[in-house]
Parts: C-alpha cells; sequence; structure tokens
C-alpha cells in the first residue's frame, strides 16, 4: 500500500510538472517547436511541397524563391522537402536510439543498484569502459563493424547512450534500496524482482525522463555526424548529415543547402535541449531552489 | 591516502582491462575473414589458409585475446593491412596534428569561457549572466561541424580572411599555422566553452556564497582580490574535473572537424581506414585513444587529489 501511495504522489504532482514547464518561456518554445517537428514529420507526404527524390534537372542549384523556398540541389530536388522527409529519419533515430539505450540501461542500471556486489561491479566496471570512449569514436567504430544503414545507426548510437541511464539508474536505486516504503513491501512479501520494478522503478522515472529527453537531442547530432562522415544513412534517403556533407562540397555555388541542412539540425536539438531543461525543473524541485537561490 | 590511490589505481587497470576486450570483440564483429579482406579476390585456399595461420585466426578466440594483449601491452597495436605500417606509426604519426587541434580549441575555449563564467558568477541575472547562459545552450546544441562550415562561408569565401582547409604544422610555420589553424581551433573551442562557461559560473557562485569569501570581503580586501585570488583558486577546481572529461568529446569531436578542414590527423586516419576496410588500423587506433582518454581522467583524479586537501584528508581518514 506504502507503495502505492508513492505512485499515486507522482502522477498527482503531474499537472503541477506541466504548469511548472509552461511557466518557462524556453522550455513552451521547446516544447511548441518540438511538437511542430513531429507533426511535420508524422505528415511529411502531406506538408512538402514536392516528393524528395523528385527531380527537376532544369532547375539545378537554384537560390531560394518562390518557387522553391529553401533553394534547390545539384538534382533540382527541393531543399525544404527534403528536409522536411529528413526530420523522420532525424526523430525516427533518435527516439529509437534512445528507446532501446533506456531499456538496456535502466535494466542494468536496476539490477546494479539492487543487487549490489559482485553483479554491481561487473556491470558497472563494463559501463566505465564504454564511458572511456569518446562517443563518436565508439560509434564510428561499431558503424565500422555493423555496416552503414540506418538501422544500425540506431543500434549504435544506442549503445553508446546505455551507460549514462544505467548510472543515473544505479544512482537513484541505491538511494531508494533502504527507503521505508521499500522496506515495507519487503515486509509484506514482495520478491526481488516485484521490489526492483514495481516499487523502486517508479520513484526513480523523473531522471530518466529527462536524460531520455536530453538524450534524443544528442542521439540526433550523432546521427547528424555519422551521415556527414558517410558513416550513417546512406543516400537517396535524406538525412540531415549527409546533406550537409553534399552541401559543403557545394558551399560555393549554392551556400544555402549546408545553411538550411545544418541549421535544422540545430533548431531541432535546442528545442529538445530546451524540453528537456524545462523538464529537469519542473520535475526536480531541489534543483528549482538551488537555480532560484543562485 | 594510499588506500585511496590504490584503490583508482585498480579500476584504472579494470576499466583498461574491460576496454581492451571491448576493442577486441569490435573487431572480431566484422563481418568478413580478416584474411579474406586483406588478400583481396584473387586469393587461393591455400594461400588464404597460411595467412589466416600467420595472423593467428585459426587459434581459438580466448588464446587470440591474450596474444593481442601481449602484442598491445610491447606497444604493438597492430599492422595494417593496406600499407603494411605499423599502426602505432600511423597513429603517432598522425597524433601531432590531432593535437595542434585539440590545444588550439582548448585555447579558444578557456578565452571564451573565463570572462563569461567569472563575470556571469559576479553579476548574477546582468545582461553578462543572460548572455553567457543564452550562448552556453546555444554552444551545447551547435553541431560543431556545421558551424565550422558557416565560418568557411563567411571568413574564407565571402571575406576572404583564411583559408578555407589545409593544415600547417605549429613547428614548421608558426604565422601559417595560426591562419590555418584559427577556424578549426575556434569552431572545437566553441563547443567545449559553453558547457565550460556553465561550470565556472556554477562553481563560483557556490565558492562566493561561502563564509570565507564574505570574511575576505569584512576584511576590506578589494572585489577583485575577493575574486581572483580566493573565490577563483577554489572554482578552479570544479572546472579541472570538467576539462579531464571534455577531453574525449573533444578527441572524438576531432574526427568530425578534421574531415570539414581536411586535417590529416587521427580523424581522416580513422575514416580512411574503416573506408579501406583496414581493421587494423581502426583497432589500433580505438584503443589508443580510448586508452589516453582513461590515462588522462586518472592523472586529473590525481591532480585533483593534489588540488583539493579535503579529498586528500577524507581519503586518509
Amino acid at each position: 500500500m506504502t507503495t502505492g501511495g508513492h505512485v499515486i504522489d507522482t502522477t498527482e504532482g503531474l499537472p503541477k510538472v506541466v504548469r511548472t514547464l509552461l511557466q518557462s518561456r524556453t522550455a513552451l518554445f521547446g516544447l511548441v517547436l518540438s511538437v511542430l517537428l513531429v507533426v511535420a514529420a508524422v505528415f511529411a507526404p502531406w506538408i512538402a511541397p514536392y516528393r524528395p527524390d523528385e527531380i527537376h534537372p532544369i532547375d539545378s542549384l537554384m537560390a531560394p524563391s518562390a518557387r522553391y523556398w529553401l533553394g534547390s540541389d545539384d538534382l533540382g530536388r527541393d531543399i525544404l522537402s527534403r528536409i522536411i522527409f529528413g526530420a523522420r529519419v532525424s526523430l525516427m533515430v533518435g527516439t529509437i536510439a534512445i528507446g532501446i539505450a533506456a531499456v538496456v540501461g535502466v535494466s542494468l542500471g536496476l539490477a546494479a543498484g539492487f543487487l549490489g556486489g559482485r553483479i554491481d561491479g561487473l556491470i558497472m566496471r563494463v559501463m566505465d569502459a564504454l564511458l572511456a570512449f569518446p562517443a563518436i569514436l565508439l560509434a564510428i567504430a561499431l558503424m565500422a563493424v555493423l555496416g552503414p544503414s540506418l538501422e544500425n545507426a540506431m543500434i549504435a548510437i544506442g549503445i553508446i547512450s546505455i551507460p549514462t541511464f544505467a548510472r543515473i539508474t544505479r544512482a537513484n536505486v541505491l538511494s531508494l534500496r533502504e527507503k521505508e516504503f521499500v522496506e515495507a513491501a519487503r515486509a509484506l512479501g514482495g520478491g526481488g524482482f516485484y521490489l526492483a520494478s514495481v516499487v523502486i522503478l517508479p520513484n526513480c522515472l523523473s531522471p530518466i525522463i529527462v536524460q531520455a529527453s536530453l538524450g534524443v537531442g544528442n542521439a540526433i547530432l550523432v546521427e547528424a555526424a555519422l551521415s556527414f562522415l558517410g558513416l550513417g544513412v546512406q543516400p537517396p534517403e535524406p538525412s540531415w548529415g549527409s546533406m550537409l556533407a553534399f552541401g559543403r562540397s557545394l558551399l560555393g555555388q549554392a551556400p544555402w543547402y549546408a545553411t538550411f541542412s545544418g541549421l535544422s539540425i540545430f533548431v531541432t536539438v535546442l528545442a529538445l535541449n530546451f524540453l528537456g531543461d524545462g523538464l529537469r525543473e519542473a520535475l526536480d524541485p531541489r534543483l528549482r531552489s538551488v537555480e532560484r537561490g543562485a | 591516502m594510499a588506500y585511496y590511490l590504490v584503490n583508482r589505481l585498480v579500476q584504472f587497470v579494470l576499466v583498461l582491462f574491460f576496454l581492451s576486450i571491448i576493442v577486441f570483440t569490435i573487431v572480431r564483429l566484422i563481418p568478413g575473414d580478416p584474411a579474406a579482406v586483406m588478400l583481396g579476390t584473387e586469393a587461393t585456399p591455400q594461400v588464404l589458409a597460411q595467412i589466416r595461420q600467420e595472423m593467428g585466426l585459426d587459434q581459438p578466440i580466448p588464446v587470440q585475446y591474450v596474444k593481442w594483449l601481449e602484442n598491445v601491452l610491447a606497444g604493438n597495436f597492430g599492422t595494417s593491412w593496406v600499407s603494411k605500417k605499423p599502426a602505432l606509426t600511423l597513429i603517432l604519426g598522425a597524433l601531432p596534428v590531432t593535437l595542434q587541434l585539440v590545444a588550439g580549441s582548448f585555447l579558444v575555449a578557456l578565452v571564451i569561457a573565463f570572462p563569461a563564467g567569472i563575470f556571469s558568477a559576479i553579476r548574477p541575472r546582468s545582461w553578462i549572466d543572460q548572455g553567457s547562459t543564452t550562448f552556453a545552450l546555444l554552444g551545447i546544441s551547435l553541431p560543431s561541424f556545421w558551424l565550422g562550415i558557416m565560418l568557411i562561408l563567411l571568413f574564407s569565401l565571402e571575406l576572404r580572411w583564411l583559408p578555407p582547409s589545409g593544415y600547417l604544422s605549429v613547428t614548421a610555420d608558426p604565422l601559417g599555422a595560426l591562419r590555418t589553424s584559427l577556424l578549426p581551433a575556434v569552431t572545437l573551442g566553441v563547443a567545449l566553452a559553453a558547457p565550460l562557461t556553465r561550470f565556472l559560473r556554477s562553481g563560483m557562485l557556490d565558492v562566493l556564497g561561502l563564509d570565507y569569501v564574505r570574511t575576505a570581503r569584512a576584511k576590506g580586501l578589494t572585489e577583485r582580490r575577493v575574486v581572483g585570488r580566493h573565490a577563483l583558486k577554489n572554482a578552479l577546481l570544479s572546472v579541472v574535473t570538467i576539462l579531464g572529461l571534455q577531453l574525449g568529446t573533444l578527441l572524438g569531436g576531432s574526427i568530425v572537424i578534421e574531415q570539414v578542414f581536411g586535417w590529416p590527423g587521427i580523424g581522416r586516419l580513422s575514416l580512411a581506414a574503416i573506408q579501406q576496410r583496414d581493421y587494423g588500423v581502426v583497432q589500433g587506433i580505438v584503443l589508443f585513444v580510448a586508452a589516453l582518454f582513461v590515462l588522462i581522467n586518472f592523472a586529473v583524479d590525481l591532480l585533483y587529489l593534489y588540488l583539493d586537501p579535503r579529498i586528500r584528508y577524507r581519503a586518509g581518514g
């Protein structure tokens, strides 16, 4: 029963969390922009003026105009349409990669924190070793092994994001493990799996949600970097990173190409970071008071 | 203190051990037979078997790992299957280029972050504070490779002040190196300056609220002396840690930035190796960079121990 009380506490606080979130101008900006991006990605075929692979040879490398709002590329394809369809790729890689990382990382963190001892030591040393790689280098090495493709980019970015989730979950489990409500659930005969997944896990969701929202932004950046290096999503699939790489080679003739494809990465990651920061403030009252005191 | 040191050393060795297993596993997971990749299409089964034996690929995986680890510990990081040169030679040849980029970026980051972080902590909520907070948030979200391309567009193609790409060694041609290093260093430096500014600001804010700073002010010391002598020294502790951790990001970032500016460093070397399926070199680079990163963080830990007597006492107690 005690555990139920804790879970309900979180849900009762939901309107307050939303209110705090909406009070911050930057968080609101992040939220609105993120929603717009998701809408654009989902309804891309209806919103985009052209199909992303529609070629108009006579309109090659056109500057931004009423016909092509953000200009056209070397094959006369509309850059705006490719950016809108590219949002699908970026958001999909971001959410699925972080989904993989969250499921695996939270499970490992839960096991490490709850079971302790040798299992904890083994899991956390492997996580430390994974964190010892510069993230992009590990992603590049994994892409070299897996081969460049959309699915492999999701897996590689998912793997490099696991340790952060494991660490955050473990730290929270360690502080919750000895709390009275967990003791009470244990006294009532709750088994290990029940205690970890039903009693403890719902109480460490806040930092995991915050990490997930910040993680999606970071995953989009890594995917863009991989595609920029030619190791991520392969043409003709529109990806902001590979569009930017191609725009780099046309910088003298068509500067708008690189400018707009990079700008879309920047604005998307910025919106997600604003949203993540807002969520952190809304979900963590301690942080709020520290920030105000500062 | 000795216990703390030994404990950190054991952890350091353990991380290196797991790291070596991860690198070894990654390269063994590569689809296709390395011997077949090395020989190309002209391989006969006999030659293939001979090469497999020479490379030790016919041995069980644990035996292969132990042999590989012995070689690594002896400084043999593998051989390039393309150029037949030792991977370590190639890495050490490209390392000065990457280090020049990393050092330049560090300098740029410090030049931006120190004044921005300190002034925004001294005058919280002022326009400087709001400006530097906005800069930090923008900087974290900015794809550095896009920033680099935009800087090339402005300073090389439009204004024609700086070269768009190319590398010159700082020892061979200092002035030329400054011209070619400026854009890459600013590109990567801005990415580091953003988190550094935030850390410096919060570190300073913590310290400025402490009793000893109030005492220093009460004694009638000038604000400049209070901030410069008393507060900054302690706020630097938090910065030392973040610098160590950020170095990994910087090394990773340099891979992409080298590609943007055509610098022949570790990043270019690893991309070329991946494209040529030269896995001996890929393996060497990944292991070398990761081990370097772990080593630097271990050194930062020791430096931290030296700088903060509280940790020394706690560790000794």
